[in-house]
């Protein structure tokens, strides 16, 4: 079994695929990292010009934003969750008055999950699909499916085998985009930034915010929370992935069947977000950021737990499906 | 190569990587999860509240009333309906459901003279009947000071605004203490001369501020911001008076007022 996995990640590696989507990701973290550089650059400068030259001074603003809430949270007429979540923000731009940090500055660890915010719908599953898509597919367009079959191994260990080696490669896609996106943004803000301490933990009720569970954590801990999501997600698009690539004895229109499921979901999201079966739907639940976030939600009742649930089902669902029809495949070339 | 190297550290760090996330999964979804119990608690308090508040609406007579001053009245609307008409007709529409208007307000009326109306005990059957009641005061305190020249207006306007500020709390307590289930909503003041004097506006954008303090503080009383509404539309939401609205104007409004109580 081991050898069989050894031999599965060889292919991987041998296929070039990783070189492609470190390029591809080095490409897009400098393009990103360099144009939100730029537009606080420019945002600095724009200040400036409108304050009449005044140099921008974070720290007076900062004291100021500091002293408005304090007043807020010792009016003795606001509720209690309200004074909550102002608390926690005392805490946060207290910590960063005391610690000489300015709030808004890009940081690595600020980039690195906005990276993940904006990915993890599109960009980051269509890089998982890079890697799976022509995992069984390829056997059979190249016709290398006959000699892996006439092995004395079962089929299903094969496609186990298959399905480790694509866990074990995604798991490390997952890494090499945290440390991709930590280092290159670091070469420019040049600010780690790690232990800043952010809120998280919203949920909504009724459609309103709720800021009554929230808590401070540091932005180390934050980002690893939002990369384990990260992880989940990939893991649930690359079982789908592997079921396609099953079905589809073709590469091309597997990366083609899922690109446009994902992008169709979009679609589905926005358009028909009234239509309670849209929240089943996989492409729906990708992005478990936002619930860590606590922006804004397009469905009502869905909460972290359920897009959870619903993305094991699919996945556990592909595994199953995939298994079974792999087990049956006519191979007849 | 291959064997030696790059099998082993794939091994290793897919394993110890997938520790790490497994790890990080599970505290997101403890993170939720406190989040959960918060949540159907919430939910749990909705529940018992709506239905009771669901049972006053029918059985009380649903009586809307208007207490204040000429804005409240409804002057400078063509159709003469009024924020309480308008309003009415925004949420038969929704609901099919008969309510019926009293309005108190006259004309010209400052806030102490509306402390006076309401200590009268001549309104007191219409406020304990009322389901929903619509304050529209204060502006005929600030509108005094028009007359007042730039030296003395800044000590003019903090003495109007302790002297209603103190006359709106009695209102309010007063109205609590006769009704303490109604739904209040305060209609805000806008701006009527925008472009003339903007120093001004800062005089009516406190007034509104402290209005506020003290409406948000009050249970069940919502404040109806109108200036931001007004602001750049004086020309069709102002009456031929160039002071009161027109009918576009508490058509505004009223459908403010509806989407901020009703929603």
């Amino acid at each position: 079994m081991i050898s069989l996995v050894q031999n599965e990640i060889t292919k991987i590696l041998l296929k070039k695929k990783m070189i492609l989507i470190v390029l591809l990701l080095l490409i897009f973290i400098s393009l990103l990292a360099y144009g939100q550089k730029y537009s606080y650059d420019q945002n600095i400068q724009k200040f400036e010009a409108e304050s009449g030259g005044v140099e921008y001074d974070w720290r007076s603003l900062t004291a100021q934003r500091l002293d408005d809430l304090e007043e807020r949270s010792a009016n003795e007429f606001i509720p209690k969750e309200v004074r909550a979540s102002v608390d926690r923000e005392i805490q946060q731009l207290t910590y960063f008055i005391e610690n000489d940090i300015n709030p808004i500055t890009p940081t690595a660890s600020k980039f690195n999950v906005q990276f993940v915010e904006q990915g993890i719908l599109l960009f980051i599953p269509l890089l998982v699909v890079i890697l799976a898509a022509d995992l069984v597919s390829s056997e059979f367009s190249n016709k290398t499916i006959k000699i892996l079959l006439t092995r004395a191994v079962p089929r299903r260990k094969i496609l186990l085998s298959k399905f480790i080696a694509l866990i074990m490669m995604t798991t490390i896609l997952v890494f090499i985009i945290g440390v991709l996106s930590t280092l290159i943004s670091y070469l420019f803000f040049q600010q780690w930034g790690f232990s800043e301490p952010i809120v998280t933990g919203f949920n909504l009720v009724n459609g309103e915010l709720n800021a009554n569970s929230t808590i401070l954590i540091s932005r180390f801990q934050y980002t690893l929370l939002i990369y384990s999501l990260l992880w989940f997600v990939s893991i649930v698009v690359a079982s789908i992935t592997l079921l396609i690539s099953v079905v589809v004895d073709n590469s091309s229109s597997a990366i083609g069947i899922l690109m446009a499921s994902l992008i169709g979901g979009q679609f589905l999201q926005f358009f028909l977000s009234e239509w309670e079966l849209v929240k089943y739907f996989f492409v729906t639940n990708l992005d478990l950021t936002r619930y860590l976030t606590g922006s804004y939600q397009l469905i009502e009742g869905m909460s972290l737990n359920f897009s959870i649930l619903i993305l094991s089902a699919w996945a556990l669902l592909s595994l199953i499906i995939s298994f079974i029809v792999f087990n049956r495949k006519d191979v007849l070339v | 190569m291959f064997k030696k190297v790059i099998w082993p550290l794939i091994v290793v760090s897919s394993l110890v990587l997938s520790i790490i996330f497994i790890g990080g999964f599970a505290t997101s979804v403890n993170v939720s999860k406190s989040e959960e119990e918060n949540e159907t608690e919430k939910s749990m308090e909705s529940i018992q509240s709506l239905p009771g508040e669901k049972a006053n609406m029918p059985t009380d007579s649903s009586e809307i009333l208007i207490l204040g001053d000429s804005i409240g009245f409804g002057i400078g609307d063509e159709e003469e309906r009024g924020i309480g008409g308008r309003y009415l007709d925004l949420i038969t529409k929704e609901e099919d459901e008969e309510k019926t208007i009293k309005n108190s307000s006259i004309p010209g009326y400052e806030s102490a003279d509306l402390v006076k109306l309401i200590k009268s005990g001549e309104n007191n059957a219409s406020i304990s009947e009322a389901n929903l009641i619509i304050l529209s005061i204060g502006g005929n305190d600030l509108n005094r000071l028009e007359y007042e020249d730039s030296v003395t207006l800044t000590l003019a306007f903090q003495e109007a605004l302790t002297n209603y500020k103190e006359n709106l709390a009695i209102v309010t307590k007063e109205i609590r203490a006769i009704n303490p289930d109604a739904q209040l909503a305060f209609i805000g003041l806008y701006n009527p001369y925008s472009e003339e004097e903007p120093e001004k506006a800062t005089f009516l954008l406190e007034w509104n501020y402290e209005t506020r303090l003290i409406v948000n503080s009050t249970v069940k009383f919502a404040y109806i911001p109108t200036y931001e509404l007004f602001e750049y539309h004086l020309d069709e939401y102002l009456s031929v008076d160039e002071f009161h609205p027109s009918g576009m104007g508490y058509q505004v409004i009223a459908e403010q007022l509806n989407k901020i109580i009703n929603n």
